[in-house]
């Protein structure tokens, strides 16, 4: 049942545009033009032969590879990032070879390499050009790339976060036991208010914020007494936080939807109850944060969906603050459940 | 009126307490924390209505009231829940008195004036919509309910009208159709004959008997179950499988 943290990695898609159609061909002729331009005023010989000649050629090598690119897009698509780039690369040096062979021919005006040999040097010439050029070209829609996906995983965190964070059932649980203390234990219904508030007020917070770990652990503690008064002495949780630097930070709610997940699916399945252990651990840098619950029979496999989502959720909002410096696992080990949260926090500043 | 009533929290069932002392004309005759609790209880009590909490550790009350139902005297059923679409839903699809939690007083004697008993069909139709495996079966006996873990049965066995659940300790007859049993617990028995599945937990080898025919052979079950001709090979390759 562990989930791997790449498990989410999300289909990768072939970084140059989608070139099948009016308007972007239009763009692809004019930059070709613009190259033309600047390889004219390069050479010196601006003239309209010379302007004509070479747009023939660096439209021909332009468009052809367009044309490759957009047929071969819907196979590229499914290969990686790299390998897509590469493919690109490859299939426009390869154009460009072919049509700089056919050029050579045509100016030779004969097809007999044997009476007018190929004029190797213009060709490794040209090929230089198209390669410094593709390489240009692709790491610009490379980096672009990256950029919008990060965008993209940005905003679904953001969404997620604010979908899954409130989870509805705590919240009508919440108002049940403040509905049920409220004429016998005012003061006890005040302080569930309280903590709920607090609890409302964090999850409405920005995805990406960080926090103090003090603070996130205090939420995690308003959060476990509010539970506490629903489920008693069936509920018990052991803390076992080991030193660390008071200036540690942590992505707002990351633990508590970790202990939010181990009651509702580790200690409200059994009839009686169980342990919830916590264990922080600071060292060579790095947090470690543990979690482990016990594992209900024949239970775990129905409720899995919306574990996962909680923990999907959590690592995609570690992966854009950190990257693949943090991680975050599951799994079960014997007959309890562990998760386990990793990463790093360097800033003794 | 006579009222049990099931939750798991404490708070939530003293609240209901509180809200029907206030009420005249009904009393609170027994309370419960979870399904099992609920059925001995409800056979004790012999309650009216019972106000169940669905979400409950252990047995919970959508398969609690599939037990009672078959009681002799069946209470009518309220389900109480937080937050459950789906079942909200099927309640609205099946009729089934429900209430919201944090429970209403209006709502609570609504329902209660209107409560009607739940039957079976409904209550199957329920459980179907949430995709859920009954943890045990139960059959009306002399001492009341029984409730056999499903996990102890070894085999079930279609006669004229009833279908015998042969478990760890012994016999239990029951109202059900075996096609329904196939279907429900289909990840824990198998067919091997027109009448008959069994536990595929407790299988222990195939073996011909003097007339050669095939039958399978159970832990802790003396005689071998008849195998029809037409399932020899499926369960043959089942057991190979295992």
């Amino acid at each position: 049942m562990a989930a791997t943290p790449n498990e989410q990695a999300r289909p990768s898609r072939f970084i140059i545009p989608d070139l099948c159609n009016a308007p972007a061909l239009g763009v692809v002729v004019l930059v070709g033009e613009l190259l033309v331009l600047v390889l004219l005023f390069a050479s010196g010989d601006v003239t309209w032969d010379g302007l004509a000649l070479k747009s023939l050629y660096v439209q021909w090598v332009v468009l052809m590879s367009a044309g490759a690119l957009c047929w071969t897009r819907p196979w590229v698509a499914q290969i990686g990032l790299a390998q897509g780039a590469l493919f690109a690369f490859f299939i426009i040096t390869a154009i460009t070879l072919a049509v700089s062979v056919g050029a050579d021919r045509v100016v030779a005006g004969s097809l007999d390499f044997g009476r007018v040999p190929l004029d190797w040097e213009a060709i490794a010439r040209q090929l230089g050009i198209a390669a410094i050029i593709t390489g240009m070209v692709l790491r610009y829609f490379y980096v672009q790339q990256q950029l919008r996906e990060q965008e993209q995983s940005e905003l679904e965190a953001r969404i997620q976060a604010l979908q899954s964070r409130i989870r509805p059932h705590f919240l009508f649980n919440s108002m049940n036991i403040i509905a049920s203390l409220i004429a016998v234990d005012p003061d006890t219904a005040e302080s569930v208010v309280e903590d709920l508030s607090e609890l409302f007020r964090a999850s409405l917070n920005d995805a990406g914020n960080q926090v103090l770990l003090a603070e996130e652990l205090a939420l995690c503690e308003r959060y476990v007494r509010i539970e506490q008064l629903r489920l008693g002495d069936r509920l018990r949780v052991k803390w076992d936080l080991g030193d660390y630097p008071d200036r540690l930070k942590i992505p707002l709610l990351t633990l508590q939807p970790l202990l939010e997940n181990a009651i509702y699916h580790g200690i409200q399945p059994l009839p009686e109850g169980g342990t919830i252990t916590v264990t922080l651990r600071y060292e060579h840098r790095h947090v470690q944060v543990r979690i482990t619950n016990p594992l209900p029979a024949g239970h775990f496999r129905s409720h899995s969906q919306g574990n996962k989502m909680a923990l999907n959720n959590i690592r995609s909002r570690l992966n854009v603050l950190y990257g693949d410096a943090a991680e975050l696992t599951a799994e079960t080990a014997g007959d309890v459940y562990v998760t386990t949260l990793r990463f790093p926090f360097a800033g003794e500043d | 009126m006579k009222i049990l009533i099931v939750d798991d929290e404490q708070l939530a069932r003293d609240r209901l307490v509180r809200m029907l002392s206030n009420l005249a004309g009904y009393e609170v005759v027994g309370q419960a924390g979870n399904g099992m609790q609920a059925i001995e209880v409800c056979e004790a009590t012999q309650p009216d209505v019972v106000l169940l909490d669905i979400r409950m550790p252990g047995m919970d009350g959508l398969e609690a009231a599939r037990h009672m139902a078959g009681m002799d005297t069946p209470p009518a059923v309220v389900f109480c829940t937080a937050y459950e679409e789906h079942a909200v839903e099927a309640f609205k699809v099946q009729a089934v008195g429900y209430l919201l939690k944090p429970v209403r007083r209006d709502d609570l004697v609504e329902v209660l004036n209107g409560a009607t008993r739940t039957n079976k069909a409904q209550l199957a139709a329920l459980a179907a919509t949430e995709d859920a495996q009954r943890t045990h079966i139960s059959a009306r006996t002399r001492k009341g309910i029984e409730l056999v873990p499903v996990e102890d049965v070894r085999y079930l066995q279609a006669d004229q009208k009833y279908v015998t659940v042969r478990h760890a300790g012994g016999e239990l007859l029951i109202d059900e159709t075996l096609h329904e049993l196939e279907l429900e617990f289909s990840s824990r028995f198998i067919r091997v004959h027109r009448n008959a599945l069994v536990a595929t937990a407790y299988i222990e080898g195939l073996e011909r008997n003097e007339e050669g025919h095939y039958q399978i052979r159970l832990q802790d079950v003396p005689n071998g179950i008849d195998i029809s001709r037409r399932h020899v090979s499926a369960i043959r390759k089942y057991i190979r499988k295992l």
